[in-house]
């Protein structure tokens, strides 16, 4: 899951960074408005984080922009303004969600996990594919209760894939949806962490779960978890 | 008294004076008329009897007339000029001397009777002998119907009075409703406005010139209020939002660190971190403090003989570890005998602002400084630096709270943005100013004025 935060001061952008990285997501930071819209009219980001008061552009006009736009990603507006005046002028202008700054980090990930969940049509956190669990909060996959031992990046590219069963992901997509700009990417990458995830899938008696399209990239499997997996 | 009692009470007076003047002029000019009118009939009474008697060869008198026509009509005596009653219709006469025209008697009986006396010359009057030609002829009438007619005026007059009050009062009560309806109308108006209504205005339309006027005068006092109210509203809006940034970074930052074990190189980090954000929070509060003490009427400085050199001086030490860590060399220009009537503490707020702010856009290796200068009744205090300077776009806008410039916005340099609020505060308490200006040798330069 990718999601852009706006945010520009320093400090709390840095803190929220490496939070919600910890929490599994990738997160690609803008310091000001006018990045912020470059950046989401860019990349297809799952979710974006964004501050009200910003320079050069403000939030409200970004969010304005990016639904004039089209742009459906759901928004987590921050605001250090709490008047109830400042949280319908953020609704109207097509906020999904408005937290109100100083806010518990706790509070921020979860409102996070629900803007995602909508987007991937989730009620809850727990996703259940049959034989296979994934806990999105707890960050946690089970097969048959039994809880499979994957890495961070492991479960986000599981989530990923999980989500939008029997979609054909390319590399690049997956690559997008797993690191941040700054970091340099090479989608050989991918290949490494499926085969990981395949091989501890496997040894869970889940083979088969990610296939291969060959020149297209991956698709997660949701037939091969027999009938009860498909949503 | 009420408006509504005054117009009332004026109103009466003024009908009763007016009424009671014309009444006792009118009375008094009735009686007259009437009195001159009766005169006038008893005088052509007079003539017609006077042509009427004649002298008998016997020098008895004889009224060639129909007898029934005096007899019926008003009582008349003929005498002679001694006073000898020739004839006489059967009336109680009352005594009588030698009058001549129209007089007033009272008879015996207490009856009041105009007379009317004139001397005539009877026809046949050589008949009379005695060598007299002019007999005196009297003709009375009662006064009683006059009087009557006085009485009844004067009644007539109390109804008038009394109309006229009862009619007057009404109408004036009419009167100040219809005049003090709009001013009824305008103060239940403004007792509807309130703190949180402050956008009302009371209507003006269909206002006489003169409520219009003092309308229009109350509406523009609530235009200034709600100016400044919604000043008052963004600043607290602004200050609130000012604190709450460092409040997050604070929260959030402690809050990640604290959802697993870290390393102590990075809860050092993350203390660091919390520490420079709950600086910014405290440097805020100072200045939110400072600004309202600085708003605070200018009565309430405690004004005492500051010697400028001295401060300064104080100041000198007070930056010097800051000074020395930033590379900056510190200038002073002072006139050492310079003493201004000021409040010390405020004043020292002022020229740390100044110096404060001087400092923090002075590269390593520049220079600020501190200049003061006698300028007839005013000190000029400028404190000036090496540094960027001050783009003139953003010059207007300097000394607004919270006004950031961009260089500062796109670095993140620390500072609250009250600095310059405080110092423009503080210099308009002392009934001073500041204004910027360029410093001859590049950089800002501003300019703080005082009364001396």
């Amino acid at each position: 899951m990718r999601v852009l935060l706006a945010e520009d001061t320093p400090a709390l952008a840095a803190s929220l960074v490496q939070g919600l990285t910890e929490e599994g997501l990738t997160v690609d930071l803008s310091r000001d408005g006018e990045d912020a819209l470059h950046q989401a009219t860019e990349i297809p980001y799952d979710a974006i984080i964004l501050d009200r008061m910003m320079p050069k552009l403000d939030g409200l006009t970004v969010l304005r922009r990016l639904r004039a736009q089209g742009r459906r990603t759901p928004v987590l507006l921050l605001t250090a303004l709490g008047e109830v005046g400042d949280r319908v002028a953020g609704l109207d202008a097509g906020a999904d969600d408005y937290l109100v700054k100083p806010f518990a980090f706790a509070e921020l990930l979860a409102r996070v996990r629900a803007l995602l969940r909508r987007e991937y049509g989730q009620t809850t956190n727990v996703v259940d594919l049959g034989p296979l669990q994934l806990d999105l909060g707890a960050r946690v996959a089970r097969v048959d209760g039994r809880p499979l031992e994957l890495t961070a990046r492991e479960f986000a590219l599981l989530e990923v894939l999980a989500l939008r069963p029997d979609t054909t992901w390319s590399r690049t997509a997956l690559v997008e949806r797993l690191y941040a700009e700054e970091i340099e990417r090479d989608s050989n990458v991918i290949d490494v962490f499926v085969a990981r995830l395949r091989k501890k899938l496997e040894a869970a008696g889940l083979p088969e779960l990610i296939r291969t399209q060959r020149g297209a990239g991956y698709r997660f499997d949701a037939g091969s978890l027999g009938p009860g997996a498909s949503r | 008294m009420s408006l509504t009692a005054r117009l009332l009470l004026l109103v009466l007076g003024l009908v009763a004076l007016v009424l009671l003047g014309l009444g006792l002029y009118l009375g008094g000019a009735v009686a007259q008329w009437s009195l001159q009118a009766q005169d006038e009939e008893l005088e052509r009474r007079a003539d017609a009897i006077a042509a009427a008697v004649k002298v008998e060869r016997s020098g008895e008198l004889e009224l060639e007339d129909e007898a029934g026509e005096h007899e019926g009509g008003l009582p008349f005596r003929v005498e002679t000029l001694e006073g000898v009653v020739l004839f006489q219709t059967g009336f109680d006469w009352p005594a009588l001397g030698a009058e001549r025209g129209a007089v007033t008697r009272q008879t015996r009986s207490g009856a009041e009777l105009r007379i009317f006396s004139r001397p005539f010359v009877p026809e046949h009057a050589e008949r009379l002998g005695d060598g007299q030609r002019e007999l005196l002829l009297r003709v009375a009438a009662p006064t009683a119907a006059l009087s009557a007619l006085a009485t009844r005026f004067r009644v007539g007059l109390a109804v008038a009075l009394a109309a006229g009050l009862l009619l007057g009062g009404l109408g004036a009560l009419v009167i100040a409703r219809t005049f003090l309806a709009p001013v009824h109308r305008l103060s239940a108006e403004a007792a509807t406005i309130e703190e949180r209504s402050l956008s009302r205005r009371l209507t003006t339309v269909r206002l006489a010139p003169e409520l219009g006027r003092l309308a229009g005068a109350f509406n523009a006092v609530l235009d200034r209020l709600e100016a400044a109210f919604g000043r008052q509203q963004q600043f607290v809006a602004r200050a609130s939002h000012s604190l709450r940034t460092p409040l997050a970074s604070i929260l959030a930052q402690a809050e990640v660190s604290l959802r697993r074990e870290r390393s102590p190189e990075e809860y050092r980090e993350a203390l660091a971190t919390i520490a420079q954000a709950a600086r910014e929070a405290a440097a805020l509060s100072t200045g939110l403090l400072a600004l309202s003490r600085a708003d605070a009427s200018a009565a309430a400085l405690q004004k005492e003989p500051v010697r400028l050199g001295e401060l300064v001086e104080e100041l000198r030490r007070l930056f010097g570890a800051r000074l020395e860590a930033a590379g900056v060399a510190l200038e002073l220009d002072l006139d050492p005998s310079l003493v201004l009537a000021a409040d010390r503490a405020r004043l020292r707020e002022l020229l740390e602002a100044l110096l404060d702010n001087a400092i923090t856009w002075t590269p390593r290796g520049g220079r600020v400084g501190v200049r003061s200068r006698v300028a007839g009744p005013e000190v000029e205090l400028d404190v000036w630096d090496t540094g960027p300077g001050i783009p003139a776009e953003e010059r207007p806008h300097l000394f607004e709270r919270f006004f950031r410039g961009a260089a500062a916005a796109q670095h993140h340099a620390p500072g609250s943005g009250l600095g310059l609020a405080i110092v423009e505060a503080i210099a308009q308490a002392h009934g001073g100013s500041v204004a910027v200006a360029d410093n001859p040798g590049g950089g800002a330069q501003l300019r703080v004025r005082l009364p001396a």
